[in-house]
């Protein structure tokens, strides 16, 4: 009976992505077809209009006659706040009232729709409509919606304008060299950000929208010529049939897409500032822009890009080469240092020098628990302080943060709950989880249950584990491209355990990138020359392959 | 594909309640353990029986107020019985204490001269067979009763067993040959041909005041304990070993006494073996050498000085030596490993002498060719007593 | 018929072959027992005339380049005795399986872990190698270029650190043992370690490569392995001298005496976490060869599906196959290699020969002209 009900609850592990795909041929957020259309009675248009916006108080009506003595009558639709006022004066209402049709022949009823917008209208953007969910819908993205008596369509003027943030530096990738610039949460602006990196024509932008309720726009840009044709068809695929209510943050599309969703490790990256994006499309990825949210979904991902900070590339190699290899053994020590104590403490003392271990057993001597639970017990302390740091409002939130740590950390020595080693020990764990924010998820994660295998089976039950998540690494794949790649030596080794000189780095990953691989045509570093020299002396420097 | 959810959710069930359901073997907490510092063997009143003595490093709680004096009293443990192997003696051990014993840092072996003169081929087989054994294990040999020097209480170190790994880690850097491990101990045990050395130490006792000092080595032959050799004597077969580092070589004549320092001592050895199984050794003794004290020697100016002692050192290294080796001869105990030199140089002819080596050892030759270097003379170029001599002429 | 989708490169071949020989590196007391002091060289010759039984393989491999063992076997000797020399093999990558399992518990329960039972400790094994296997050739050699270098480096460093309690006068006596013993010596290295090599005729089709030309990465992995094992021997004998056939596990007793200074001490994780390492990766191809051979041979499309239960038996035939370590040893000295003799020497020899009796593997152009005819 236990049994069977734990089989009920993992029944969801039977659905696999395709049953749900094959289902919903077409696409859930295209437009469904029967659709009311704009009629030649003004009134029965706006009826449908405000009834279409649920009769919300913030759609504004502004009716308005027009032309030689006021002789055609039209109606402004728009949601106060989401127009920018003086467009919508100034493109709009302006040239309307002050037209003056010349000659002797005025326009249709039903040729005012062109009329206005080829002739009247000083707008960059307007579009004909025939429907009215068209309308409705240019109203809610923060259009104007203009209506005209006696005319079968309708236009929908671009006058977006609402309090955005502007553009600061982005606070969870903060760099000490480089662009300081951040994506916002509007669609446009970051799609400006990466169009102003990568001033070329061939970096396509398709427009996609995702959730039946809340419409959200979605960006995909990609390198056309260096980006992989199938990555893009699959990413295309994937977005088109998501089957979802509401997309509120790029981690939803996330979620949607991923290749492993009960794996500990990420498979689709995300970034907040356009320079790692740009850097990211000129290799061949695909990005993916969500309207609402700063930050950016590349695709696909590979493990080593967790380890890789913008800063590696503008920095100098050996330095940077210094860092990388660094942030490595960071990611290994908070994932492996509390197990590795548990094991050697408790399982494997011969291993440690018998100095140390009477040290360690000198702090033990006395603490009530076994060695599993006080590290257990730091662990769990130490994520409580760093989630209760992000919560707590930022005037409190530093000082808390810090004196609870340590007058926490130095109480429990002296009372003698936990042992001072062991303070140390995920001290250093916590400190190096810092070095990889990236991965932080899978670090906690990954910690816990190394603990845990420590704890019941020793250094064997490690070396298990250890293996066990090396093959788990190994065979994820995101979206077609192996993820731990770049360690073997059949791969791009340049960029992955330290980063070589950039006039080192001739090819795009060859995983990635298709097409168009090569980023340089010469492997020799920078030469210096000087303008009085003559050219003579650079023949040294010739084209290599 | 309802077998399938089944056949998943009892593979992942299965393992996690074994390892569950289970207590976690090999897991001992670290205070649950007794560290063995020391082992003491002696020999029982009973002549199969062992006396065991352990020394268990004891472990101090942090949190019991930090104002406790160091007195010797709180470092160290001492655990004794009385057994007939020395596996018997430690499962009474683990019967009767609160704590597991922890033998994986052990640092040293020692054996009362009675139970050493007994023999203990025979007594050393937990240390070779056991998981927890280690062959770094140092060995030696106590003057009298192991568990003395064991339970000693020194100035210098709380638990005496790691005193005795210290002091030989210091002496380990004079030579190798100083340290005898388990493994070193063993090999020779088992050759049956060289015969294993042991140093011995002794627990002296001034004015309230115990300290345990190196009395020389001692010489076994078929795991019995046949003889000693002092502290001299045992800087010749040092030197007859080799790769010596940090001597010191004191030579006395009618003019003074020099002490020189070793800067580096390296011996070749080179046997040859006579149709008659007659050896004859010939020791190359190559050795740098710094004057480090000079006491008298008026009356020699600094060329002829030097000459001199380079020869006074050059037959003082041949004196130790020798002496060592004859007294070696008179016990009829190969320390030096000739027969196994024998052996790798002729093959085919050891097989015949192999057996006879004890009756041949005792006619070995000695050829000892000692070169002395003295590169410099120290800080001073003449000493006091020869500058007066100078003005008085 | 290819079951498995997956293909791997010429150097992760190479690396895995270096890796099974590696595998047989820690547990060389087989073979130091028997030729005490002189083991390194009869370790050297033994790779020598095992050349010839490297190219053998290859030759194999070259003149069938699509087809694996079992399916040579059947193309060679007919569908009848094929099928029930493939079934003998099926038996041999089985026990072969099971005896690395053994050993690693065994071993393991040795040196670091006393008191756990043998069966937790082969169920983990067993349950994370059903994980790769299940995923593929691709998985099981991913990481073999990862293990063939870091057991190099560990094994340098410890070979660094215990170099100043190496003597050389402990290899010295030379040729002192007599003659059957390096014969004996020798059988053992060419079966034992080397002549394992055959489990590689079964996965050779997964390697993309132009004409399958794999003698270069056969040769060179082999090599590779050849060193290391070298370089595990020679402190070996160089430290332990003539202690060297007592001991169970010379190698762990040697890290143990590491001591530069006090804190380089108790190096013995390095021997564990090699151990532990290559071990798994030999066992994990094992099991993959022995499941794939046998998803072959009764025309199972899937081959996962076998995986668990492949693992559940080869753990419960480790269980019956010796009662102990000691029998284990002794078998390994003097049974074993002639057991294994007929299965990687006899029967590729006399397949090879028939093959080239018979004027097999038929190109494309001789089958057609056959079916015009």
């Amino acid at each position: 009976m236990f049994l069977g009900f734990i089989i009920r609850k993992l029944r969801f592990l039977n659905n696999s992505r395709r049953s749900v795909c094959d289902n919903s041929t077409e696409n859930h957020n295209s437009v469904p077809k029967q659709e009311p259309k704009i009629k030649k009675q003004l009134s029965n248009n706006l009826d449908c209009l405000k009834e279409m916006l649920s009769g919300s108080s913030d759609l504004k009506i502004h009716p308005f006659r027009f032309g030689p003595d006021g002789k055609f009558t039209g109606t402004l639709a728009f949601i106060d706040g989401l127009v920018d006022n003086p467009t919508l004066t100034e493109a709009i209402l302006r040239p309307i009232m002050s037209w003056r049709p010349d000659g002797k022949t005025l326009p249709e009823a039903q040729e005012l729709a062109d009329v206005f917008a080829q002739v009247v209208l000083c707008a960059g953007d307007v579009k004909e409509a025939s429907l009215l969910s068209e309308l409705a819908s240019g109203c809610l993205a923060g259009d104007t919606a203009v209506l005209l008596d006696g005319c079968p369509a309708g236009l929908v003027v671009s006058t977006k304008g609402w309090d955005k943030r502007s553009v600061t530096e982005p606070q969870s990738e903060t760099v000490v060299r480089g662009p300081r610039e951040g994506f916002t949460e509007n669609l446009r602006t970051n799609t400006a950000l990466i169009r102003r990196k990568i001033k070329n024509g061939r970096l396509c932008v398709v427009n996609m929208t995702v959730g039946r309720k809340t419409r959200t726009d979605i960006c995909l840009m990609y390198l056309s010529g260096v980006a992989d044709p199938k990555v893009v068809e699959t990413v295309k695929y994937r977005i088109d049939h998501l089957d979802v209510d509401s997309i509120l943050d790029s981690g939803y599309i996330e979620e949607y897409i991923e290749d492993a969703p009960f794996s500990p490790f990420a498979t689709v990256g995300n970034s907040e500032k356009p320079d790692v994006v740009a850097g990211r499309l000129l290799e061949g990825r695909v990005a993916i822009v969500v309207d609402g949210t700063p930050f950016v979904l590349t695709a696909p991902m590979l493990f080593i890009e967790s380890f890789q900070t913008a800063e590696d590339y503008y920095t100098r190699p050996l330095y940077a080469s210094m860092m990388r290899i660094i942030r490595f053994f960071g990611y290994f020590i908070t994932v492996f240092v509390p197990a590795i104590y548990i094991a050697m403490t408790a399982f494997h003392q011969e291993l440690i020098p018998t100095t140390l271990l009477f040290t360690i057993a000198n702090a033990r001597e006395g603490t009530p628990f076994p060695v599993f639970l006080e590290t257990f017990i730091m662990i769990f302390t130490f994520e409580i302080l760093r989630e209760a740091g992000i919560r707590l409002p930022r005037p409190v939130g530093q000082a808390i943060s810090i004196v609870g740590a340590l007058i926490m950390g130095d109480a429990a020595i002296s009372a003698g709950l936990v042992g001072a080693p062991v303070v140390i020990a995920v001290a250093i764990t916590a400190v190096a989880g810092f070095l990889v924010p990236n991965q932080n998820d899978s670090a906690s994660l990954l910690r816990v249950i190394m603990m845990v295998l420590a704890a019941s089976v020793g250094f064997y039950g490690l070396s298990m584990g250890f293996l066990a998540v090396l093959l788990h690494l190994g065979s994820l794949t995101s979206f077609g491209v192996p993820y731990f790649d770049g360690f073997a030596w059949t791969s791009n080794l340049q960029d992955s355990v330290v980063r070589m000189p950039l006039w080192s780095m001739i090819r795009r990953p060859r995983d990635i990138a298709c097409g168009d691989i090569k980023r340089r045509h010469f492997f020799i570093p920078p030469m210096r020359p000087y303008a009085s020299q003559d050219e003579d002396d650079f023949e040294g420097g010739g084209e290599h392959e | 594909m309802n077998r399938r959810i089944r056949l998943v959710a009892s593979v992942i069930l299965l393992p996690v309640l074994i390892m569950l359901l289970s207590s976690c073997w090999d897991n001992h907490e670290l205070d649950t353990l007794f560290i063995v510092t020391g082992v003491a063997l002696d020999k029982a009143d009973d002549p199969e029986q062992l006396d065991i003595t352990l020394q268990i490093g004891k472990t101090k709680s942090n949190t019991s107020g930090s104002g406790e004096s160091n007195s010797q009293q709180d470092s160290t443990i001492l655990l004794k019985t009385t057994a007939y192997t020395m596996m018997e003696g430690l499962m009474e051990f683990n019967r009767d204490s609160s704590r597991t014993l922890l033998l994986q840092h052990n640092q040293v072996l020692l054996l009362g001269s009675a139970l050493a003169e007994q023999g203990i081929k025979d007594r050393i087989d937990l240390f070779l067979r056991d998981h927890e054994a280690r062959m770094e294990v140092l060995v030696m040999i106590a003057d009298g009763r192991a568990d003395k020097v064991l339970s000693a209480k020194l100035d210098q170190e709380k638990i005496s067993g790691m005193f005795l790994a210290r002091e030989m880690q210091d002496l380990y850097a004079v030579s190798p040959y100083y340290k005898i491990r388990m493994l070193d101990f063993a090999s020779r045990l088992r050759d049956g041909i060289t015969s294993p050395v042991a140093p011995i130490v002794a627990m002296e006792e001034t004015d309230n005041k115990q300290e345990i000092k190196f009395n020389g080595f001692a010489v076994f032959k078929d795991g019995k304990m046949i003889g000693r050799l002092n502290n001299d004597e045992v800087m010749g077969y040092i030197w007859a070993m080799g790769n010596v580092k940090k001597c010191g070589v004191v030579a006395d004549c009618d003019m003074g006494r020099a002490v020189f320092q070793i800067i580096n001592l390296d011996t070749e050895r080179d046997v040859t073996l006579r149709p008659d199984g007659v050896v004859r050794v010939t020791l190359s003794v190559n050795a740098t050498l710094n004057i480090g004290e000079l006491r008298g020697f008026k009356g020699k100016t600094s060329q002829d000085l030097m000459r001199y002692l380079i020869d006074l050192a050059q037959s003082e290294i041949r004196r130790k030596i020798t002496d060592t080796f004859e007294t070696t001869q008179t016990l009829n105990a190969d320390i030096y490993g000739i027969g196994t030199s024998v052996h790798r140089k002729y093959p085919k002819e050891w097989k015949e002498f192999k057996n006879r080596w004890n009756e041949l050892f005792p006619d070995t030759e000695l050829d000892v060719q000692v070169q002395v270097h003295l590169p410099t003379t120290g800080q001073i170029i003449k000493s006091m007593e020869m500058e007066e001599t100078r003005r008085e002429d | 018929m290819r079951i498995d989708k997956g293909q791997i490169s010429g150097t992760q071949f190479m690396f895995s072959v270096a890796c099974f020989i590696q595998a047989s590196a820690l547990l060389a007391t087989f073979i130091s027992t028997v030729t005490l002091q002189d083991s390194w060289l009869v370790l050297l010759f033994g790779a020598v005339l095992c050349l010839p039984l490297i190219w053998l393989y290859r030759t194999l491999m070259v003149m069938f380049p699509d087809q694996n063992l079992l399916q040579i076997l059947v193309e060679v000797y007919g569908p009848v005795v094929g099928k029930v020399i493939g079934v003998a093999y099926i038996w041999f990558f089985f026990t072969l399986a099971s005896l690395n399992l053994t050993d690693l518990g065994n071993f393991t329960k040795l040196t670091i872990m006393q008191e756990t039972p043998n069966m937790v400790l082969a169920l983990m094994c067993v349950l994370v190698s059903a994980f790769a296997v299940r995923n593929g050739i691709k998985l099981v050699t991913r990481y073999s270029t990862l293990f063939a270098v870091i057991t190099f480096i560990l094994l340098s460093i410890g070979i660094i650190l215990i170099l100043n309690q190496i003597k050389l006068e402990n290899f010295l006596p030379m040729f002192d043992q007599p003659f059957g013993k390096y014969v004996q010596g020798i059988h053992i290295i060419s079966t034992i370690p080397f002549g394992e090599l055959v489990v590689f005729l079964m996965i050779h089709p997964y390697v993309k490569l132009s004409r399958r030309n794999t003698t270069k990465y056969l040769l060179l992995g082999f090599g590779l392995g050849v060193i290391t094992i070298l370089g595990v021997l020679l402190p070996n004998i160089g430290v332990l001298g003539n202690l060297l056939d007592i001991f169970t596990l010379p190698t762990l007793v040697i890290l143990r005496l590491v001591n530069l200074g006090m804190a380089l001490s108790r190096m013995e994780i390095i021997f564990a976490v090699i151990l532990v390492m290559l071990l798994f990766f030999k066992i994990t191809l094992l099991y993959y060869v022995s499941v794939l051979a046998t998803a072959q041979l009764f025309k199972v499309k899937a081959y996962r599906h076998l995986a668990l239960a492949a693992g559940a038996l080869i753990i419960a035939y480790g269980f019956t196959l010796y009662p102990s370590l000691v029998e284990h040893a002794a078998s390994a000295q003097e049974i074993t290699p002639f057991l294994w003799t007929p299965f990687e020497i006899l029967i590729p020899l006399l397949t090879f020969c028939i093959a080239k009796l018979r004027k097999l593997p038929k190109t494309s152009k001789e089958m057609a002209k056959e079916q015009e005819v």
